[in-house]
């Protein structure tokens, strides 16, 4: 029972309830006739209560009935504890993210929205998980235990930050009253985001501030030294089968600095003697790494602290027709993540329909692009640029050619890739622009589905999982030793820039001496006194 | 000189207790001369042995026949008559004066009166001690016929201040105060409805540290056994003021009346084996008729 599921009329009619109902108990109890009697030494051997009890006979000690009453109506207010509504309205929502994968620290975070949902109007309040989806742990008017009986609710773990949430809560909220959305923890809340939702709102309301996010500081968790950032990156050589990999660590309280000597790197091909070595900004880098999708592990004095999945990166294989130009020739060559072969290639390149990179006459499109996404107008942007078309001096080859220089995108079973020939003659500036060593190594990698490398993730840095330019490495991930999963996609936190968030207000309450500890300590007075009564024979 | 309020002089009542007399076995040594032979051997009338003749003897006392015949000096010892020392305890606590029709302090003072004008016309030493939570030993045992009076005073100043300013019941400490005394060994009366709020196994270990004979006399009314008390009740103790609940049936009735039995037995198995003597006395009938029973042609020996 709680008396937050009670309006404060029904906890009048329940002490009402009550006294009524001691008032019939008290005409039930026996009316002892007093006898003055020499001794009662033999009735006390005697005493046995026998007689039924007697309806209805004038109750004669109404002030034992007030006394039982107000015991009995504190025990109730002290059971049920109600809360009394306060005249602010304002609509109180605590953000929980359950994108964060440890149990443990989502389960702290819980345990911290519940202690400030306590000091929380008890109608007003609110406390919402947010994974894949939104789930409601505590609802307006429920008793904080109910958040128990949601244990098993799962919102599903991603993630996906804050922002679609507190847009979701926005635009769901009721108008009437202002919304305070307090967010749990040090997720980042995108400022540019939260701004326009801000600005949106007033629009729609005026002057009225309608909105508000706050973050709830918790304590910050103990730290040990754990890896806060741990990546992968193109080899500063420029070699194309190997990697350097690179990791830092958080700093610990009170812990002493840690030197290169006290991390250790595990992996089938790492060898021995390869130094970690310390870059400037403090990182440790390990460098020359063969990229072949081994895992790596981390230790740091011995204890494994993380691991990470190198990218493979095995040669294009690629097939020059008789027919590619010189130029292109060279430009393959000099790749070094290409191979030219002449069977059992990757890629084909020269002036037949079958080639992956098809060299074409001047009456077709400068471009073409085959594409083996469905909406290919869609992605036409986003392969501009992934393929540095944009780099192109495309006013200068139209001027020369005589004729617009065009891009043409397609969607087809295969990705393949159709050029002007002669951009790669002397005919035209494009081969000897820096363009064009860019434009041919980016589709190069394009065609034969290389991705991107990896860059490196890092603990509180919350990553885009739905974006499809990183559902290739989908399935790679770093699990650092706190439990964090790190995936090792491109660390482009949708967060550019977190909002400064002001800190939830918490109502002070006195725990020990509060209206209730003061309302036990005069029922248990109460107590006394009817007991001393009962003793003396004053209570009947 | 204070009025007999309650009427313990009467002429009548005195009368019967003429008829009466308490007989002692033999009394203890070191009293005075009186009816009750002692335990002492001296120079009473009645011949009772010999014993050789020692330098301080009385030569009256030697006895010359058997000196002619056996040439040896025996001397002759007689019965020594010696007095019994009667200690009347009464109960004046509140419980006795409870009742208004004829309070039951009233019944003990007239039994006491009737037993100390038995024992005063015996040439015995009557003391009386009234008592309720504390024995009030002011008074020092006495004798001679003419001292009854006296007695009967002292009891109805004693009894008027009790009336007054009731006080409980707490007979073991009374007797253990008493037994602090060191009276001479006589006989003990405690006359009391013997209602003791502590039970009554104090009361009786207390007396059995006394060497003295005991007499109880319970002063009682039908009704103690048998209330007529029906219904929910709640009872009040006149002395402690404590309180009992009871819804009074057949079943606790019985029990009750188990409880009062017991209570009773306990004191009367105590009594029977100190030799010592127990007399009930209704207080709503006549109490030299029931004393009579007891002490006529001096039945009782104490």
């Amino acid at each position: 029972m709680n008396f937050g599921l009670f309006s404060i009329p029904v906890v009048a009619a329940g002490i009402a309830a009550l006294a009524a109902g001691l008032w019939l108990a008290q005409r039930l109890r026996v009316r002892h006739h007093e006898v003055q009697v020499l001794t009662t030494l033999f009735w006390q051997d005697a005493l046995k209560e026998t007689r039924a009890r007697v309806f209805m006979r004038r109750f004669r000690h109404w002030r034992a009935w007030v006394l039982l009453v107000a015991i009995a109506s504190l025990m109730w207010m002290l059971l049920g504890q109600p809360y009394t509504e306060a005249p602010d309205s304002t609509r109180h929502v605590v953000l929980v993210d359950w994108g964060i994968e440890d149990p443990a620290l989502r389960q702290a975070d819980l345990s911290v929205a519940l202690d400030f949902a306590a000091s929380l109007p008890i109608n007003n309040r609110r406390i919402v998980a947010v994974g894949t989806h939104m789930e409601t742990l505590l609802g307006p008017g429920e008793a904080l235990r109910m958040v128990d009986l949601r244990s098993e609710t799962d919102p599903g773990q991603s993630p996906r930050g804050l922002d679609w949430a507190i847009e979701s809560l926005a635009a769901s909220a009721d108008r009437t009253s202002p919304l305070v959305i307090h967010v749990v923890g040090d997720t980042p809340v995108d400022a540019m985001a939260l701004k326009a939702l801000e600005e949106s709102i007033g629009a729609a309301d005026g002057d009225l501030p309608s909105l508000r996010v706050c973050r709830i500081v918790r304590e910050p968790a103990p730290l040990a030294p754990r890896l806060a950032t741990l990546g992968v990156s193109d080899s500063a050589d420029g070699a194309w089968g190997v990697v350097d990999v690179w990791l830092a660590f958080a700093d610990a309280n009170d812990a002493p600095p840690i030197t290169a000597e006290r991390i250790t790197v595990t992996g089938d091909d790492i060898q021995a003697d390869q130094a970690m070595t310390v870059r400037e900004d403090g990182t440790f880098e390990l460098r020359g790494l063969p990229a072949n999708g081994a895992t790596i592990g981390i230790a740091l004095d011995g204890k494994s602290v993380g691991a990470i999945t190198l990218p493979r990166r095995d040669p294009i294989r690629v097939q020059l027709d008789a027919d590619v130009p010189e130029s292109l020739r060279q430009l393959i060559t000099l790749d070094a993540a290409c191979e030219i072969v002449t069977a059992d290639a990757d890629l084909r390149i020269g002036s037949t329909q079958t080639a992956d990179l098809r060299l074409t006459s001047d009456d077709e499109p400068a471009f073409v692009i085959r594409t083996d996404e469905e909406d290919a107008q869609a992605a036409l942007t986003r392969l501009v640029d992934e393929l540095a078309l944009r780099q192109v001096d495309a006013t200068g080859i139209a001027e020369k050619a005589g004729r617009v220089v065009d891009v043409k995108v397609l969607s087809d079973q295969t990705r393949s890739l159709a050029i002007w020939s002669s951009l790669f003659t002397p005919a035209f500036d494009f081969q000897e622009s820096r363009a064009c060593p860019l434009v041919v190594s980016r589709a190069l990698r394009w065609l034969a589905h290389r991705p991107p490398l990896v860059e490196w993730a890092a603990l509180g840095e919350r990553l885009p999982a739905a974006a499809p330019e990183f559902s290739r490495v989908e399935g790679e991930r770093t699990v650092a030793a706190d439990g964090r999963v790190l995936r090792t996609t491109p660390l482009m936190s949708t967060v550019e820039t977190a909002a400064v968030l002001p800190e939830s207000e918490t109502i002070t309450r006195f725990a020990w001496f509060g209206p209730y500890t003061w309302m036990g300590l005069l029922m248990a007075l109460l107590l006394v006194g009817e007991w001393v009564l009962y003793q003396r024979g004053r209570m009947p | 000189m204070i009025k007999d309020e309650f009427n313990l002089l009467d002429p009548h009542f005195l009368e019967q207790a003429h008829a009466l007399r308490i007989v002692a076995r033999r009394v203890a040594p070191a009293g005075r001369w009186a009816e009750h032979r002692s335990r002492d051997r001296g120079q009473g009338l009645e011949f009772r042995d010999y014993r050789p003749y020692s330098p301080g003897d009385e030569l009256r006392s030697v006895d010359w026949n058997i000196y002619r015949r056996l040439g040896r000096v025996v001397t002759r010892l007689f019965e020594e008559m010696e007095d019994l020392p009667i200690y009347l305890l009464l109960d004046m606590s509140h419980s006795m004066w409870a009742e208004a029709d004829r309070p039951r302090a009233v019944v003990a003072m007239q039994a006491a009166v009737g037993l100390a004008a038995i024992g005063l016309a015996q040439h015995d030493r009557v003391g009386v001690f009234p008592f309720g939570d504390e024995l009030d030993a002011r008074t020092r045992p006495t004798s001679g016929r003419g001292r009854l009076s006296t007695l009967a005073q002292v009891l109805t100043r004693t009894a008027q201040a009790a009336r007054d300013n009731p006080t409980g019941t707490d007979l073991a400490t009374c007797i253990a105060k008493f037994r602090g005394l060191g009276l001479r060994e006589g006989m003990v009366v405690v006359i009391s409805d013997f209602f003791d709020p502590r039970g009554t196994d104090a009361v009786l270990r207390e007396l059995k540290r006394t060497r003295h004979r005991p007499l109880f006399v319970s002063i009682k009314r039908g009704e103690d056994r048998e209330p007529s008390l029906r219904g929910d009740v709640r009872v009040r103790d006149c002395e402690t003021r404590q309180v009992q609940d009871v819804s009074i049936t057949d079943a606790i009735l019985q029990r009750y009346r188990d409880a009062y039995d017991r209570h009773f037995e306990k004191l009367r198995g105590f009594v029977r084996k100190r030799c010592g003597g127990w007399l009930d006395i209704d207080a709503d009938a006549n109490v030299m008729d029931q004393m009579a029973t007891l002490f006529e042609g001096g039945r009782y020996v104490s």
